[in-house]
Order: structure tokens, then C-alpha cells, then sequence
């Protein structure tokens, strides 16, 4: 037995042997699969143990490159402008990445269509399906609508106001949210009252310079309404900032907090009367939800390469076609090129005053 | 004893007796139907084979002052198209040399074919699409126009009165109301909530909503939230480079009943507009080619009142707080006159509405307006229809012709407004105004 094939547990023994025999046919001296992290921040890296586990790699902090054998290899690529230069090297068979920001770039590229772009966990509305793009996580439409049916199922028709943070993630959901909001009225139904919407810094997430925090001011404000809920819609750092006593922040506006899947890793007995943040599915395991989502995306990928080996693919593009052949239930839900999760499931994290975490599940699928 | 030769002779006599008799009978009474189909009435009755002939009568309804007849000879069915508005008593006779018959029964049809218009009361948008509507009605063979008068703030009010309860018969259950016409994206929706199992061409004269263009009975004349977005967003841009600053600008919106489908929509536009801004700067990094930080309006809070005293002075006093150097109002034009009052310090910026110049006159203030004048938003629609009506037969001058010629025949109309038609992706434009000194000045 080949070395490629005992060090490989996840990718298969047929894969490295028809690998190889396929590198004289296409000319290569390797293929690699490019995994765009800058891996500051520990989702980040979670979403990249996950992805490498599923290929039988260990991730190790300042490792680049984690060949699989048979000319193929996994290479994490930090520098996050490097990718019109990477989507064009012929020797990236698929490029997987984490952020919506990175995500939206990559399927923007019409010189990269032949390309299979895979997210790991971006949730932007704004990347869509189908064409090159392998999506794992649900969309911020979908989010945003589960955020909207736990917060009117928890306050009927009371009064609430969103903070969100207005950076390409928050704005996104927020103004997904305003369009479920939207939904709801176009209905004809009795919503909650929405009494105000603020962003938690005044500007864009741009250089220090620019950047304005603000979350005093923000408290001040929802302090001054009669509130029965605040949605949130940001990451866990700006969260903090508003709602960390430490940091000046007050959990205090209002009896309800609901947040989004960007809040993680909140340390128990912050203070919050009752905090439900709407997760993404399987966020109540040992590791974070991210690791997940990777795994799963490296496990499709295994699964489409086997076709495009089956099939006696070359050529990236016939990678892409194998994928679109593929549909897998993972370990965040029923995974297609078509869809993230049919169901657009996601874990309610239910964090009581004394501390302690229930879950639930909810749908967010859209009507 | 009579003999058998007289019992023959006297029964042979009754038969000739009766044949003599049953000869000398005018035809059976007819029996009369009646169908109407657009301007179009058709009379039917069966056929008597001892008639020679039928008579119509006819006389206007309800008065039946003068009662006119007509020999239709042998002819048992008769069609005719009449004009919008006319209204008879019907019946027919059969005659034969032996005289007439009795009248069939007597029918009546009122041809009144109607779009009504459901306008916002009190307002100035109700009163100038009336005006249009009115002047283009003045030219319309076909139909009639009939002006209801609601609540722009009680939509199931008029959701009520449109379908109609139990009790009370609607104007959806009236087959003489062809089309109707509305102002509001609110009253748009309030007569599109329900499936009808005869639906009708319902014209939104101003409406901006761009969830209306999902409906597939309702036809919009105004530009849509979308372009309306993007002449804010861009105005606002434009300030920031002129004034050389970051422009920050609150958004306050009125989520009242009437004005909730369209304030949140044309919102979640410029929210989309702001969005797409955003991720542009944010990947340059915010600095321009000669690093120097990119000049773009903030959006730094958004309020949302609900037409209460208690609501708008909750939403001033955070705008006071926050300081914004403009405040955008998305809803009626008469709560932005409060709203301008209460805060003449701020630079106000008023989403499209019906506003009155000498009100604004001198102050900080400028308003988004559909190109044009309102009225001719009512005319245009009144256009529209007699365009439409114009090129059907008029037996398919009723609700389900009219829908269908519209939607399926691609009929547009080249109005004082812009173009319109089911298929124009923006019959009309925007414009940003300001108050000079004699009237509002086109600034973008």
C-alpha cells in the first residue's frame, strides 16, 4: 500500500492512485486545493481544523501547506488580496474560504467561473447559488428570518430596537432583516413595534482611523425607550463592547437580547436577563460551529473528486461539474450545490440569567 | 237512439270544431333570456312553430316612460352592442296571422360599466388624481368613473368595503366595476390581500412600492422605490462631496398603518444603496489614490414612529442626541411638516409625497417628487384604461378583457408622465426639489 493511501484516512486510496496516473495527462507537477483564512480569529481557524480534518490533517499554527499525496495538496493561502492571483493559477483545482467579504470576491471573478469556490461559513444573501459556488452555511435571508420568529414569538407585538454592526456581515443581515420585517407587514399582519435601529459604530469598519465607536451613545439611546427586546446583529467583540459592564456596556435596555450567529463564546453570567442567539445548526457541540462546517466542506469536496476521478476529469472545470452531481448529508445538514440546507435549520442558544445554556431548533426557510 | 252514422258525423264535427279553434290561437308566450357581456346584450327565447314572426319591446329603466318596439320577423335571438350607461326593460311577443301573443317575462339590464377610484381623503395627492382622473374620463365612451372616498391610515377599512362581508355586498362582487385605480402602495395591498375568483386591473397611480410589481393584477404608473433610493443615496453622496465631509444622516420613518409597506420598502432600498456603498469603500480601504479618507454619507440611526405625539417626540429627542447633520423622513408629506416644525435645525430631506411649496418656503428643506404633475398621474391612468378599452371588442369590455389585454396583450400608452404598460420596467422618474422663491427648484 502506498504511503499516500496510509496517511490519508478521509481521502480515499482511489483518489491518490488516479491522481497520479492523471498528472502525466495534464502536464501538472501538483494540484492544489486553496484554503483562503487569514486565521486571526479562532472561527476562523476552527473552519480550517474542521476542514482539514476531514482530509485526515492535523491544522498546526503556521503550517501552509499540508500535502495529501498523490501530487495533491491543501495550501492555506493568509494573504487574502492574493486571490485573483491564485484563482488563475491552473493548479487550484477548488478554492474554499471563509468570510463573505473574501467569498463575494472569488465568485465575482469571471476569469475564475471554471473554478469550484466553496464557503466555509459566509453568509451573506448576497453570494447566492448555483453557477461555481459550493455554499455551506444557510444565507443572512434565512438567518435573519429565524432572528425574526424567535424575536415575535418572545415579545408578540412589543417594542423593540436593533444595533447592528455596519460592516459587510451586519449590514447584510440587517437589511435582511428589514425585508423579513418588510415580509410580515406586506402580510398584513401585527408585528412587533419596531421603535429604532441604531449602527454600533457611526462609521464603516474601515482603517483606525475612521473607526468610531460609539457604544455609549447607542446605550443612552436605548436606554431613553420603554424597550421589550434588542436585536443584535454584529460580531461577539462589538457585542461586548456594548453589553460588557467591563467595558462600560449594559445589558440593561431591555428584558430580551437577540443576537446573531457572528456572537459566539460568550463566558457565562454576563449579566443578560434572557439572551437567545440564533446559531448556526450544531452550535451547541464540543467544537465550534465552524469546525463543523469546514469538515463538511472538505467531506463534499472528497466526495465530488471522487466523481471527477471516476469520470476521468482533467480539468477544474470537470471538478465543478462533479460537484454539481453531489448531494450529502454533513454534519450542518444536507449539502448540494443548490443549497446550503433545504431546511435552513439553526440552533437556538437560550442563555438564562443564572447562567446556563439551553438549545432549540429553529427553521428559518423562507416562505 | 242516435245511429252510428250520427255519432261519427258529430265526433268528426268536434275535431273540425277544435282544429278550427286551435287555428285561431296566436303562438305560446315566449320565454325570454338575456346575457350581457361587456357592452354587448344578447336576447334569446325558442322558437314557435305557429309564430310568423316576433316583436321586441323595449323601455328605458327604471322609468319605462316610452315603450318603443321592433319586428324582428322570424329572428329569435337578438344582439346589439349599446353605449356605457344604457339602461332598458326588455320583453318580446310572437304574433301569427291569428294575432299575438302573450308578453314574455320581462327583463332588464343596466349597462354601467365602472372603475372606481379609491382616494386618500383629505389630501392633496386625493384631490389632484381625482382632478386627472376626472379629465380623462371626460373622453371615455366606455366606462364611467366613481371616486370613493377612504382613510389613507385604514386600509382594513377599505380591504372591508372592497371584498365585501356577510352583510355587506363589495365592490369586488360588483361585475360592473371593470378596474380600479389607488394611490398608496397601502391601499394597493389592501385590495390585492385576498384571491378573487374574478379579479380586476387595480392601477397604482403613485404608489413606489416595489413589492406591487410582484402582483400580477396590478399595474404601476409611478417609478419605484428602487430609483427613488438611488437619486437619496446619491443626493446625499453629492452633499458629502460638497460640504468635504463624512455626511452622517438619520432616517426617520413613519410606520403607521397606511404608509408602513411603503416607507419599510423604499428603506430596505436605500439600505441595499448604503450596503453596496459600503463594501465598494471598504474595499479600498476607505482612502482614495492620494490616501486621503473617502468623503460618504452614514447612516447613523433610524427611527420609527407611529404617527403618535408621543412616538415623534421619542424619535426627536434621539435625534437630538445623535445630531445628524441630515435627516431623511420616509412617509406622509403631512407628518413632515410636523416633524420640519418641531426641528427647524435640521436639514430635512422628505421622501416622495405631496408637499406644499409655500409651506417649505425659507426653510432647511428639500423633497423627493415624482417627475410631473400629481393630476397627471390620475390622467395617465384614466389614459391607460381608454387606451386599453379602446382596442377591445366591446364584448370584452369587462373586468377579465381588460386584465387580460393588459397583462397579455402588452398594451402600453404613451402618457403625460412616462411611458406605461405591465410590461415597463420604470414608467416615470424621480426628482430631487428644493423650495426657491417663487416655487420648487430641480436640484438633481
Amino acid at each position: 500500500m502506498s504511503t499516500c493511501s496510509l496517511k490519508l484516512r478521509r481521502w480515499l486510496t482511489g483518489l491518490c492512485l488516479a491522481a497520479a496516473s492523471l498528472l502525466p495527462l495534464t502536464g501538472q507537477a501538483a494540484q492544489k486545493i486553496l484554503l483562503l483564512a487569514d486565521l486571526n480569529s479562532t472561527t476562523q481557524q476552527a473552519a480550517a481544523r474542521g476542514f482539514l480534518a476531514a482530509l485526515g490533517q492535523t491544522f498546526a499554527v503556521g503550517q501552509t501547506q499540508y500535502p495529501l499525496g498523490g501530487g495533491f495538496s491543501v495550501d492555506i493561502e493568509t494573504d487574502l488580496t492574493a486571490l485573483i492571483a491564485h484563482s488563475q493559477d491552473p493548479e487550484v483545482l477548488a478554492l474554499a474560504c471563509v468570510t463573505s467579504v473574501v467569498c463575494r470576491e472569488a465568485t465575482e471573478m469571471e476569469a475564475a467561473k471554471d473554478l469550484l469556490v466553496i464557503t466555509l461559513t459566509a453568509t451573506s444573501s448576497e453570494l447566492g447559488f448555483g453557477e461555481n459556488l459550493l455554499r455551506m452555511a444557510p444565507s443572512n435571508a434565512t438567518q435573519a428570518n429565524a432572528i425574526y420568529s424567535r424575536l415575535k414569538s418572545g415579545i408578540g407585538t412589543g417594542r423593540f430596537a436593533v444595533v447592528y454592526e455596519p460592516d459587510a456581515y451586519g449590514a447584510d443581515l440587517y437589511e435582511n432583516f428589514v425585508y423579513a420585517y418588510l415580509g410580515e407587514v406586506m402580510l398584513g399582519n401585527d408585528p412587533p413595534q419596531w421603535s429604532l435601529s441604531l449602527p454600533l459604530h457611526s462609521r464603516l469598519n474601515l482603517h483606525a482611523s475612521q473607526k468610531d465607536v460609539d457604544a455609549a451613545k447607542v446605550l443612552q439611546i436605548l436606554a431613553s425607550q420603554s424597550l421589550d427586546a434588542v436585536v443584535y446583529l454584529g460580531n461577539t467583540e462589538s457585542f461586548l463592547d456594548l453589553t460588557d459592564a467591563t467595558r462600560g456596556g449594559s445589558t440593561q435596555a431591555a428584558a430580551r437580547w437577540y443576537a446573531g450567529d457572528a456572537v459566539s463564546g460568550l463566558a457565562a453570567g454576563k449579566g443578560f436577563p434572557q439572551l437567545e442567539i440564533i446559531s448556526l445548526f450544531g452550535s451547541n457541540r464540543d467544537e465550534p460551529v465552524q469546525y463543523y462546517y469546514g469538515y463538511d466542506a472538505a467531506e463534499f469536496l472528497v466526495k465530488a473528486a471522487i466523481v471527477y476521478l471516476e469520470q476521468g476529469g482533467s480539468e477544474r472545470i470537470n471538478l465543478l461539474e462533479s460537484a454539481k452531481t453531489v448531494t450529502m448529508v454533513g454534519k450542518t445538514g444536507s449539502k448540494s450545490v443548490d443549497s446550503a440546507d433545504t431546511e435552513a435549520l439553526f440552533t437556538v442558544l437560550l442563555h438564562q440569567t443564572d447562567g446556563t445554556v439551553s438549545t432549540t431548533t429553529i427553521s428559518g426557510k423562507l416562505n | 237512439m242516435t245511429s252510428i252514422f250520427g255519432r261519427i258525423a258529430a265526433f268528426c264535427l268536434t275535431i273540425l270544431l277544435l282544429l278550427r279553434v286551435a287555428d285561431a290561437l296566436p303562438p305560446q308566450t315566449p320565454r325570454l333570456s338575456l346575457e350581457k357581456q361587456g357592452l354587448d346584450i344578447s336576447l334569446n327565447w325558442e322558437k314557435d312553430s305557429t309564430a310568423t314572426g316576433y316583436r321586441l319591446y323595449y323601455a328605458p329603466y327604471p322609468g319605462m316612460e316610452v315603450i318603443g318596439n321592433l319586428d324582428l320577423s322570424q329572428q329569435h335571438t337578438f344582439a346589439t352592442a349599446l353605449p356605457n350607461g344604457a339602461a332598458f326593460y326588455v320583453w318580446v311577443s310572437a304574433y301569427n296571422a291569428d294575432g299575438e301573443s302573450r308578453y314574455s317575462n320581462i327583463e332588464h339590464f343596466v349597462i354601467d360599466n365602472k372603475v372606481v377610484a379609491f382616494l386618500p381623503v383629505n389630501t392633496n395627492t386625493g384631490t389632484q388624481l381625482q382632478a386627472g382622473l376626472q379629465e380623462a374620463f371626460a373622453d371615455m365612451p366606455s366606462a364611467r368613473l366613481e371616486v370613493v372616498w377612504v382613510d389613507p391610515n385604514d386600509n382594513d377599512q377599505l380591504a372591508t368595503l372592497f371584498f365585501g362581508t356577510e352583510t355587506l355586498r363589495g365592490y369586488a362582487e360588483d361585475p360592473d366595476v371593470v378596474a380600479v385605480v389607488t394611490a398608496t402602495t397601502g391601499q394597493t395591498l389592501a385590495l390585492t390581500k385576498y384571491d378573487m375568483t374574478n379579479p380586476l386591473l387595480v392601477i397604482s397611480a403613485t404608489g413606489t412600492s416595489t413589492q406591487l410589481k410582484d402582483i400580477d393584477n396590478v399595474l404601476t404608473l409611478a417609478p419605484d422605490n428602487f430609483a427613488q433610493a438611488e437619486l437619496i443615496f446619491d443626493s446625499l453622496n453629492d452633499y458629502a462631496i460638497a460640504q468635504q465631509k463624512h455626511v452622517k444622516y438619520a432616517v426617520l420613518l413613519n410606520r403607521q398603518p397606511g404608509s408602513v409597506a411603503y416607507s419599510f420598502d423604499a428603506y430596505d432600498y436605500l439600505l441595499l444603496h448604503d450596503i453596496y456603498n459600503g463594501i465598494a469603500i471598504q474595499r479600498g480601504g476607505g482612502i482614495t489614490e492620494n490616501d486621503q479618507p473617502l468623503l460618504y454619507p452614514q447612516l447613523v440611526g433610524s427611527f420609527f414612529y407611529d404617527g403618535s405625539t408621543t412616538s415623534i417626540d421619542s424619535a426627536l429627542a434621539t435625534l437630538d442626541i445623535l445630531q445628524p447633520d441630515a435627516v431623511l423622513h420616509i412617509g406622509f408629506g403631512s407628518q413632515f411638516q410636523t416633524l420640519v416644525e418641531q426641528r427647524p435645525g435640521f436639514l430635512w430631506l422628505g421622501s416622495d409625497s405631496s408637499y406644499n411649496y409655500s409651506t417649505y418656503q425659507g426653510k432647511n428643506v428639500a423633497v423627493v417628487s415624482m417627475s410631473g404633475q400629481l393630476k397627471d398621474y390620475g390622467y395617465d391612468a384614466g389614459g391607460f384604461l381608454k387606451t386599453v378599452m379602446d382596442a377591445l371588442s366591446s364584448g370584452m369590455l369587462d373586468r377579465q378583457g381588460i386584465l387580460d389585454a393588459t397583462r397579455e396583450l402588452g398594451v402600453t400608452y404613451a402618457g403625460r408622465t412616462g411611458v406605461k404598460g405591465f410590461e415597463v420596467e420604470q414608467p416615470g422618474s424621480f426628482e430631487l426639489l428644493m423650495p426657491g422663491e417663487q416655487d420648487w427648484i430641480k436640484i438633481k
